[in-house]
């Protein structure tokens, strides 16, 4: 008896935890949420390890076109490189979950990082999409900015010209590069939303 | 020689082969009328047949997608007139929610010819459609469409099929003048529209949502909250997460699945200042 009383306080204890993890969104201008992935390369990745550091997260599907749009035209490798050359960590997340478009085994995908030449720290398998939800990740892409307080300074698109069009790149404001470029001056943020554009992301 | 010869023919035959895209949407640019008149609007549609499973988007594509959209390549003189969009299906799949199109959809444009045309002569409208097909995964696709047209001076004849689905068109688009007085008030983290009427029975209110215009704003696959008194009611609809800031005005549709007049129109337009 008194074994089911406590398998059934276990249960409910349980269902407190998976509330109180629900409740942990992301929002801009607050601590952005915590989480541990494991990355195509088989390694953990903690939001939490990169404390005093800006951080980008980017969601992916390589099968997108609107993520072709950026990759094929370079746009986001060039984006990656120049800021992870001054030291903000990249971490690119799948959200895809199994058996829907975007999912690959881990060898697939450090294929397509390489022939792709991203210049990312992780490429964070989240097929669960528990990481993907929290973050309120709708599209690919989907970009998000850290500041090394760990408050999130921006959420939105990638730019301001919603298409698939490559010739649009010259075109648009790069919202990604504008945050980081603000705010790694001490300047206020001026976008620190806009609507995300791409496809959806297969949960 | 001959070999050599036989390798660029079919050089020549696979590259235009693969020039030519198969689209999974059919698209089609059509029209009622038989003959345009000088000076005398008519209407054109953009017919967009979309297999099963796959759909296109509204003006507001949601939380993912693009609008279709027409670059037009009029002849002088012509004007053309924006997409009157018919209103949209909500999906949601996986907690994200799109507005668009399923199976085959009219998305009308009116045509405006100059007032001094040549009669007997041909006219050819001219039109660029860019639309994002989507099942699952998502394609963009395109095609240039043509169509051609005698100018005449007398009444056109026309296509009883096609006013027929111009007309079942129309019927899907959201009512403009309707005897509700509607406002819009900030409510926190969201708008109440409020509707308030005395030709309406709130009996027939049922399965209300609202379509916002504008992206950005909402969050498109909340519950909306439905509050129904004696002769007004009120619609709690929640901003995103995200939301790019407060919209100076609450424009788009508001569904009704009972429909809102005798002819069961299941849709109409809102646009109201968003007072504090």
């Amino acid at each position: 008896m008194t074994r089911v009383r406590t398998k059934v306080v276990l249960f409910f204890l349980f269902l407190f935890l998976i509330n109180i993890n629900a409740s942990d969104k992301a929002e801009v201008g607050k601590a952005a949420p915590d989480f541990n992935l494991t990355g195509s390369d088989g390694q953990y990745y903690a939001l939490s390890n990169y404390k005093d550091k800006f951080i980008v997260l980017e969601w992916n599907n390589f099968d997108c076109p609107f993520v072709k749009k950026h990759y094929d035209s370079k746009n986001m490798q060039t984006l990656q490189k120049k800021y992870t050359d001054k030291g903000v960590i990249w971490l690119t997340i799948n959200s895809s979950a199994k058996g829907k478009q975007g999912f690959y085994p881990p060898y697939k995908l450090n294929n397509k990082i390489k022939e792709y030449e991203a210049n990312i720290t992780g490429y964070l398998l989240d097929n669960g999409g528990t990481v993907g939800k929290k973050y309120g990740a709708k599209t690919t892409p989907h970009m998000y900015v850290i500041n090394p307080e760990g408050i999130l300074i921006y959420a939105g698109g990638i730019d301001d010209i919603p298409s698939t069009d490559i010739d649009d790149i010259k075109k648009a404001k790069n919202y990604v590069s504008a945050a980081l470029d603000a705010a790694m001056e001490g300047k206020p943020v001026e976008v620190k939303t806009s609507q995300p554009y791409g496809c959806s992301v297969k949960y | 020689m001959k070999t050599l010869f036989i390798i660029y023919l079919f050089l020549l035959i696979s590259i235009n082969g693969a020039k030519e895209k198969v689209n999974r949407i059919d698209a089609e640019l059509i029209t009622d009328a038989k003959s345009i008149q000088p000076g005398k609007d008519f209407y054109v549609a953009l017919k967009l047949a979309a297999p099963p499973d796959w759909h296109t988007y509204w003006r507001n594509p949601g939380d993912s997608g693009l609008p279709t959209s027409i670059k037009w390549d009029l002849p002088d003189g012509f004007k053309h007139g924006e997409i009157e969009w018919p209103a949209p299906h909500l999906f949601i799949v996986e907690g994200i929610a799109n507005y668009g199109y399923e199976k085959e959809e009219l998305l009308l444009v009116k045509i405006t010819p100059p007032e001094i045309l040549k009669p007997n002569e041909n006219v050819v409208l001219k039109a660029e459609a860019n639309w994002l097909a989507c099942r699952v995964e998502c394609v963009p696709e395109s095609k240039s469409l043509s169509l051609k047209l005698p100018v005449k001076f007398e009444t056109p004849e026309t296509d009883k099929n096609i006013s027929e689905a111009f007309n079942a068109a129309r019927k899907k688009m959201p009512l403009k003048n309707i005897p509700i007085s509607f406002k819009a008030s900030l409510n926190e983290n969201s708008v109440i529209i409020t509707g308030e009427s005395n030709l309406l029975n709130m009996k027939d209110l049922n399965n209300i949502r609202f379509f916002p215009n504008q992206s950005g704003y909402y969050n498109n696959s909340s519950k909306q909250i439905l509050f129904k008194n004696k002769n007004y009611f009120t619609l709690q609809v929640f901003f995103d997460d995200f939301k790019i800031g407060i919209p100076e005005n609450v424009n788009g549709v508001i569904y009704n699945e009972n429909g809102w007049n005798k002819d069961q129109r299941k849709s109409i337009e809102i646009n109201v200042n968003l007072s504090e």
